[in-house]
């Protein structure tokens, strides 16, 4: 009894022990991790957006961002942190845009990609690629080859999670073709093209009296089966709302961005 | 046994991962890049020198008994406080070999020496011990990591040496190249051992 006493006792000494050592240097250690954080942080910053004076930690959603400001409180740059499924696991990546919504760096954070292929997205000249993209351009770049997965695992994740971040944090950022007025249209007939799963989607849109009244789709390229769908909905929605922007119809949606695209190229014209 | 004799037994004679096979874990799973191997052995080697150092000192104070939960306590505490260091004043240091630190609190290596060297033996010898140990370890995982990175990849240390027309062996960078080469080098270095009587 007294022995099992002596062994927990002393077992108990040296666990004490180690709690206050590490108590201690957690407390020493913390503010100066903390300092060199927020120094690193606003030379990022600076360096990425040079107009940056002031910055500030946001939370939307489970999703946090650096806003950097102006000194006329302007948002000149976000920087956020954004993941995607890779082929050997998650790979996370820091986006950084700037106040015109382009991408100026993509650096990885980690991933988990086979060493001498999927690594390569860490490369200086695959992460360029980028740069310089807005949400709504292509995402598609020059693969790594061997590398497929991955690739397009980045292409994809970037722009979704680009995407992700200006909703949550820099709305006005997105530079999203404008809704078009359709009251100052003069009536007539007009042709448009868009592009759904594959290009070759045409309308036809009758413009009267400052409405659509009429959408007829002439010719689509994209499976039957979705595009009827989209062809049954979208043109319908449209007339309703007087929008070329309007909800998908669910299982159909290239189908149906290609259509409004369509309309709203015609109206454009 | 002489102190100098202490660090090369474990270069060479007493090598962690071919003779001792300890640490086999961080040794399959860093060893695909040259430079992974560098860091973990380096970082292994820290810890090691410093955690015989602190057992070799306290193997009075602690019972037989409940040795081997002290020793985890011990390192484990020493582990984390290198990295709450290293983090706060050589930062550079830290993004370099941090992603190891975490890796080496349950590397049986600095457990296995804590039990068969530090507890037994004075405190500059265990430091010796430490180093060797250590010094083995970082060999040998840089050497596989570089024939991994080489076979894989065609690079050395990221350095492209087998020209453009090199095709890659890709199983190297996978866990079932890192068994193959592992499993080949023990057998080098076994018979290497067998012909010269070393043993």
């Amino acid at each position: 009894m007294k022995e099992v006493l002596r062994l927990a006792v002393i077992l108990m000494v040296i666990c004490a022990v180690s709690a206050g050592v590490l108590a201690y240097t957690n407390d020493v250690t913390t503010k100066i991790i903390e300092e060199r954080i927020q120094k690193e942080k606003i030379e990022l910053l600076q360096r990425l957006f040079p107009a940056v004076t002031r910055f500030e930690d946001q939370e939307v959603d489970g999703r946090t961002a650096t806003l950097g400001y102006d000194d006329q409180d302007n948002l000149v740059g976000i920087l956020a942190e954004g993941k995607t499924n890779g082929y050997g696991g998650e790979i996370r990546f820091n986006l950084a845009i700037d106040g015109e919504g382009k991408l100026v760096s993509l650096t990885i954070i980690s991933h988990s990609e086979t060493a001498g292929l999927g690594s390569k997205i860490e490369d200086e000249a695959y992460r360029q690629q980028y740069v310089g993209k807005t949400v709504n351009d292509d995402f598609d770049v020059d693969n790594i080859s061997g590398a497929t997965i991955t690739s397009l695992a980045m292409e994809n994740g970037v722009q979704a999670e680009m995407e992700a971040i200006l909703l949550a944090f820099g709305g006005d950022l997105i530079q999203g073709p404008a809704e078009i007025d359709i009251t100052t249209i003069p009536d007539g007939v007009y042709t448009g093209e868009g592009k759904g799963l594959k290009p070759g989607i045409k309308v036809e849109v009758t413009v009267e009296g400052g409405k659509i009244t009429n959408i007829e789709v002439l010719a689509g390229e994209d499976t039957p089966e979705y595009f009827n769908q989209a062809k049954a909905q979208v043109p319908k929605r449209i007339i309703e709302e007087q929008s070329v922007q309007v909800d998908a119809a669910s299982g159909a949606t290239f189908s149906s961005k290609g259509i409004m695209e369509a309309v709203k190229n015609a109206l454009q014209q | 046994m002489s102190l100098l004799k202490e660090v090369t037994k474990g270069i060479f004679k007493e090598n962690p991962t071919f003779r001792l096979v300890l640490g086999t874990c961080p040794t399959l799973a860093v060893t695909t890049l040259a430079i992974n191997g560098l860091g973990m052995g380096l970082s292994t080697a820290a810890v090691l020198i410093a955690s015989n150092f602190v057992i070799s000192l306290l193997r009075k104070f602690i019972p037989d008994k409940i040795r081997i939960p002290a020793y985890i306590v011990i390192i484990a505490t020493f582990v984390t406080v290198v990295d709450m260091l290293l983090n706060a004043f050589t930062p550079e240091l830290h993004s370099a070999l941090g992603i190891f630190i975490p890796l080496i609190v349950v590397n049986c290596i600095i457990l296995g020496r804590a039990e068969a060297f530090a507890s037994k033996n004075p405190i500059v010898a265990s430091i010796a011990d430490g180093l060797g140990m250590g010094l083995g370890f970082t060999l040998s995982l840089t050497i596989m990591g570089a024939i991994r990175e080489i076979l894989a990849a065609g690079t050395i240390f990221g350095v492209g040496i087998m020209g453009a027309g090199y095709e890659p062996f890709q199983i190297f960078g996978s866990p079932a190249g890192g068994f193959l080469v592992y499993g080949l080098m023990m057998a080098l270095v076994n018979m290497f051992f067998k012909k010269f009587r070393l043993e």
